[in-house]
C-alpha cells in the first residue's frame, strides 16, 4: 500500500483555506484510508459495517478537522475517533442483541464464519477466530500493537490509557490467543 | 522497521510463537474500494454540508395574535360540540337494587309460565272432551249415574221421562225386571 507523500501540516493548512479544502479533504482520505480500514475492519469483521463506521469517521474529520489542534497528532486523532466510532458501534450491536427476542446468531464470531473463504483450518482464520475472542477493548489493544505495529505512547494518546495498562493488556491478549490457538 | 523489530522482540520475550505467524489480513475486499472512496466521501460530506447550512425557520406567515387566541377558541368548539350526557348508572353502586329487579322478573316470568301452561291445559281439556263422541259420553253418564252427588243437576224423573217415548220406558221396564 502506497501512501501519497504530503505531509500532515499542509493537509491541515490547504483544509483550512475555502478554495482547497475539497482538495485536502480528499488528499487525507487518501492518505489514510486504509489503515483505518483495516483497524476498524479488525474490530466488526463485516466489509459493510466497516464502511459504514469508516464513512462517520470521515464525516467526523470533514466536520471537526477546522477545530483540530496542530500540536496534537493527525495520525492519532484519527485513530481516536476510527476507535471510539468502532466501539460504540459493538455496543449498540450487542444492545441490539440483548432486545431482540428472536435467537440472534449474528455475533461477530459467527460473522467471522460467514465470511468469504473462511477455512478454521488455516491458521490466520484460526488467528482472527482467536482474536475475535477477547475483550473489545483487548482486542483493540492487540491490533493495534500487533498489527498497526503501533508505539504504546501513541496508544495510550488513542485509548486515553496509561503504557503500564497498555503493555499488560497486550500481555494477557497474546496469552489468551496462544492458549486458544493451541486449544482448537 | 523499527516498531516492527521491537514488537517481534517483544512477542518472542513473552516466549509467544506469534511473532513467527502470518500477520496479512485474510478478508478479502471489493474491487476498486480504496480507488473510489475518497471521491464518494467527498461527494457524502459535501451533500451533508448542504443540508447543515439549509435554513430552520419556515417562511411562512402566521395571523397576528393567532396563538394567543388559540386556546380560547377551541374550549368554544368543544363545548359547543358537547353532547347531553346521559345518565349513567353503574352497576356495582346499585347492585342490591338491581338484584331485587332481577328477583322480580324471576318471579313474574314463573307466575306467567305457570298461568300459560294451566291454561293451556284447561283448553287442552275442553278440546279433548269436545272431541268425545256422544255415544261415549252417554254410556259414560249412565254407568256412572250412581257415583253422582244426590244434587239437584237440574235434571229430574219427570224432565227424563217426558223425553222418553211409551215404548222406551216399557222396554228398560222388561229389561230390569219392573214388569
Amino acid at each position: 500500500m502506497v501512501e501519497p507523500a504530503i505531509d500532515d501540516l499542509s493537509i491541515l493548512a490547504s483544509f483550512r483555506e475555502e478554495k482547497t479544502r475539497e482538495q485536502a479533504f480528499t488528499q487525507l482520505v487518501r492518505k489514510y484510508q486504509q489503515r483505518l480500514y483495516w483497524h476498524v475492519r479488525r474490530m466488526v469483521v463485516e466489509h459493510e459495517d466497516a464502511n459504514d463506521i469508516l464513512q462517520n469517521v470521515f464525516i467526523k474529520v470533514w466536520k471537526n478537522l477546522s477545530e483540530f489542534r496542530e500540536e496534537a497528532n493527525l495520525y492519532t486523532w484519527l485513530y481516536r475517533i476510527a476507535t471510539n466510532e468502532s466501539l460504540t458501534w459493538i455496543e449498540q450491536q450487542k444492545k441490539r442483541s440483548s432486545i431482540s427476542l428472536s435467537n440472534d446468531d449474528n455475533t461477530l464470531a459467527n460473522k467471522l464464519e460467514a465470511q468469504k473463504g473462511f477455512d478454521a483450518n488455516k491458521l490466520e482464520w484460526r488467528l482472527q477466530q482467536a482474536i475475535q475472542s477477547l475483550p473489545d477493548k483487548q482486542r483493540v489493544v492487540f491490533n493495534l500493537r500487533y498489527y498497526d505495529e503501533m508505539p504504546y505512547e501513541k496508544m495510550s494518546e488513542i485509548l486515553s490509557t496509561s503504557v503500564g495498562a497498555l503493555k499488560a493488556s497486550y500481555h494477557h491478549a497474546v496469552k489468551k490467543v496462544e492458549a486458544f490457538l493451541v486449544n482448537i | 522497521m523499527q516498531e516492527q523489530n521491537k514488537i517481534l522482540d517483544e512477542l518472542e520475550s513473552m516466549g509467544s510463537t506469534l511473532g513467527n505467524i502470518s500477520r496479512g489480513m485474510p478478508f478479502t475486499v471489493p474491487e476498486h474500494y480504496f480507488n473510489e472512496l475518497p471521491e464518494q466521501m467527498l461527494i457524502h460530506v459535501l451533500e451533508e454540508n448542504i443540508i447543515s447550512d439549509l435554513p430552520k425557520s419556515m417562511p411562512f406567515n402566521v395571523p397576528k395574535e393567532y396563538f394567543n387566541t388559540l386556546p380560547a377558541q377551541l374550549l368554544e368548539v368543544v363545548k359547543q360540540n358537547e353532547k347531553p350526557k346521559a345518565k349513567i348508572i353503574p352497576l356495582k353502586r346499585n347492585l342490591w337494587y338491581n338484584m331485587r329487579i332481577a328477583a322480580a322478573a324471576v318471579l313474574l316470568l314463573a307466575a306467567g309460565t305457570g298461568i300459560f301452561h294451566f291454561t293451556q291445559q284447561q283448553n287442552s281439556f275442553e278440546k279433548q272432551f269436545a272431541a268425545l263422541p256422544n255415544e261415549a259420553v252417554k254410556e259414560y253418564a249412565q254407568q256412572n249415574m250412581l257415583d253422582l252427588p244426590n244434587t239437584n243437576m237440574g235434571v229430574t224423573a219427570n224432565t227424563m221421562t217426558a223425553t222418553l217415548t211409551e215404548e222406551e220406558i216399557t222396554n228398560y221396564l222388561d229389561e230390569t225386571g219392573w214388569q
